[in-house]
């Protein structure tokens, strides 16, 4: 049954994962080229560039901060979307299996696309990235992608939690919170002190489904 | 003795302030197919999303196969077709996908039944759900309850949105499949001539109320229309004892009554009005309908 309902989710997504996949790539590719430039370009070459990157807060990756956010919300907009308009949803929760376990399945679709692309994202960023810059540039780089990409699965998690809420009023309510409580994930700088929160918002944001799809359930507006 | 399979106690049920129904108390029987007819809003979706589990009532409940609507297992809703207001289906599917999806679901699930109904489609197998007439998604919609072979249907408004010849085709294979299979079916439609053809039960609603519950024919045998003309076009006979709801236009009187022709006839006399053109009229559950609940 579970691949039955991921057969589902990748019929509703897949042309939005590959639009996560071309933009990430291209978001990436972007940044080396950007880079390039940059290094030719600039007075006093390389040098310039890393003290650019180190001292200056702009590393090339910087480009790259929003990219999680918006594939998470590509992603779970394309999953629910579907299911929410004319309450198709009903037709998913009647299906022979626990609701919450159903639910959760699509969830674990979704997360697991988002966690595949970024993979994939990391992948090609450090092979690239290791062609330019020696290994202490690399950490930098990933403390500075942790929180990004923690806040591409929060997001998510918000996106499928404000889906399922029934009441239009309280779904407006909730994304109005959810924008400036992601913005903890945007604060930048070294962030390690706040991974704990980091951590701490995203499992809220994984359960508030249950929270919403019991409203839905028992017909609150 | 016939085992109920949808049991509903005491439901009440507000939105807000305002009162759908109070202490309301059905229960379909096995093999039964039974019909909620009721004015807009008057509760007919409302009873279907609590049948659902999709909707909490503010006290009472309702069973199915004696599980609490609220939670059914999965095992119970494996029994349990279900077909949405307007024959909502995956619009991102298409014929083929959507019975790939439901089938893996469904451990009796038949899909020559399914692509079978699909056959007579006028459509090219790739068209997606979205691109489908109303009539078309009924007749998916249909193939997959078919394929399903659920003990139970409920089915919200099925003829919403289709043309004579679809509802007629609709309402035909289910009768044939529920009577075959002795399946046990619950249905609302606003379109109460495609009830007539398929419904043993009729359960009808008027606001906050119920105004009749039980067997559809023995209904239709006990409820009469009488026209008649009198000499004044001033009485007013929605008072009389035996009247559930009468209508006039100038001196013809129209009446709807559980009493015989003799009984009105006799009451006409009592009061000493003469009449002429006595008829017994010949109703449909349509003008059935309409004599319980009134015209508006």
């Amino acid at each position: 049954m579970t691949l039955h309902l991921f057969y589902k989710e990748w019929l509703k997504t897949k042309w939005f994962v590959l639009a996560s996949l071309v933009l990430g790539i291209g978001t990436i590719l972007y940044a080396f080229i950007g880079l390039n430039s940059n290094i030719i370009n600039a007075e006093g070459g390389s040098q310039y560039v890393f003290e650019w990157f180190t001292r200056g807060g702009r590393p090339h990756y910087g480009i790259f901060q929003n990219i999680p956010f918006i594939i998470a919300l590509l992603i779970g907009v394309s999953q629910y979307l579907p299911e929410v308009l004319q309450k198709r949803i009903k037709l998913t929760l009647h299906l022979p299996l626990n609701e919450i376990v159903m639910l959760y399945t699509m969830v674990l679709y979704g997360f697991l696309v988002i966690l595949g692309l970024v993979v994939i994202f990391m992948v090609v960023f450090f092979l690239i990235d290791l062609y330019f810059f020696p290994g202490e540039m690399h950490l930098m780089a990933i403390k500075a992608f942790i929180p990004w990409i923690l806040g591409g699965f929060a997001t998510y998690f918000f996106v499928a939690m404000i889906a399922m809420e029934p009441g239009w009023k309280f779904r407006f309510l909730y994304a109005i919170v959810v924008y400036y409580l992601l913005d903890i994930f945007l604060l930048g700088g070294d962030m390690s002190d706040l991974y704990l929160l980091l951590v701490v918002i995203l499992v809220i944001a994984s359960l508030g489904m249950i929270y919403t799809a019991n409203r839905f359930k028992i017909g609150e507006n | 003795m016939e085992e109920n399979i949808i049991e509903c106690k005491n439901l009440t049920h507000y939105y807000g302030k305002r009162l759908i129904y109070e202490n309301l108390n059905f229960s379909v029987k096995k093999g039964h197919i039974m019909g909620l007819l009721g004015k807009n809003g008057c509760g007919k979706t409302t009873t279907i999303n609590i049948l659902n589990g999709f909707l909490q009532p503010r006290s009472g409940e309702c069973l199915i196969y004696g599980e609490s609507t609220q939670n059914l297992s999965p095992d119970t809703k494996r029994r349990l077709g279900y077909l949405i207001e307007g024959h909502i289906q995956y619009s991102f599917m298409n014929i083929y996908q959507i019975e790939k999806f439901y089938s893996g679901f469904y451990k009796n699930w038949n899909r020559e039944a399914y692509f079978e109904l699909m056959s007579r489609m006028k459509i090219l197998p790739s068209q997606k759900v979205s691109s489908m007439s109303c009539g078309q998604r009924a007749q998916v919609a249909l193939g997959l309850i078919l394929a399903q072979d659920p003990d139970l249907l409920i089915l919200d408004d099925f003829s919403l949105g289709l043309d004579p010849g679809y509802r007629r085709l609709f309402v035909d294979h289910m009768r044939e499949y529920a009577k075959a299979g002795n399946k046990t079916v619950f249905l609302t439609s606003h379109i109460i001539q495609d009830m007539e053809r398929l419904i043993d039960d009729v359960l009808i609603m008027d606001y906050n109320r119920v105004l009749l519950r039980g067997s559809a024919s023995e209904f239709m045998e006990k409820f009469h229309q009488f026209t008649f003309d009198l000499e004044r076009d001033d009485i007013n006979l929605k008072d009389e004892a035996l009247t559930v709801e009468a209508d006039r236009i100038k001196n013809h009187y129209e009446l709807y009554t559980y009493a015989s022709a003799e009984e009105v006839q006799a009451t006409l006399a009592a009061k000493g009005l003469a009449f002429s053109e006595f008829k017994q009229v010949k109703m449909t559950l349509e003008d059935a309908f309409i004599g319980l609940t009134g015209k508006y």
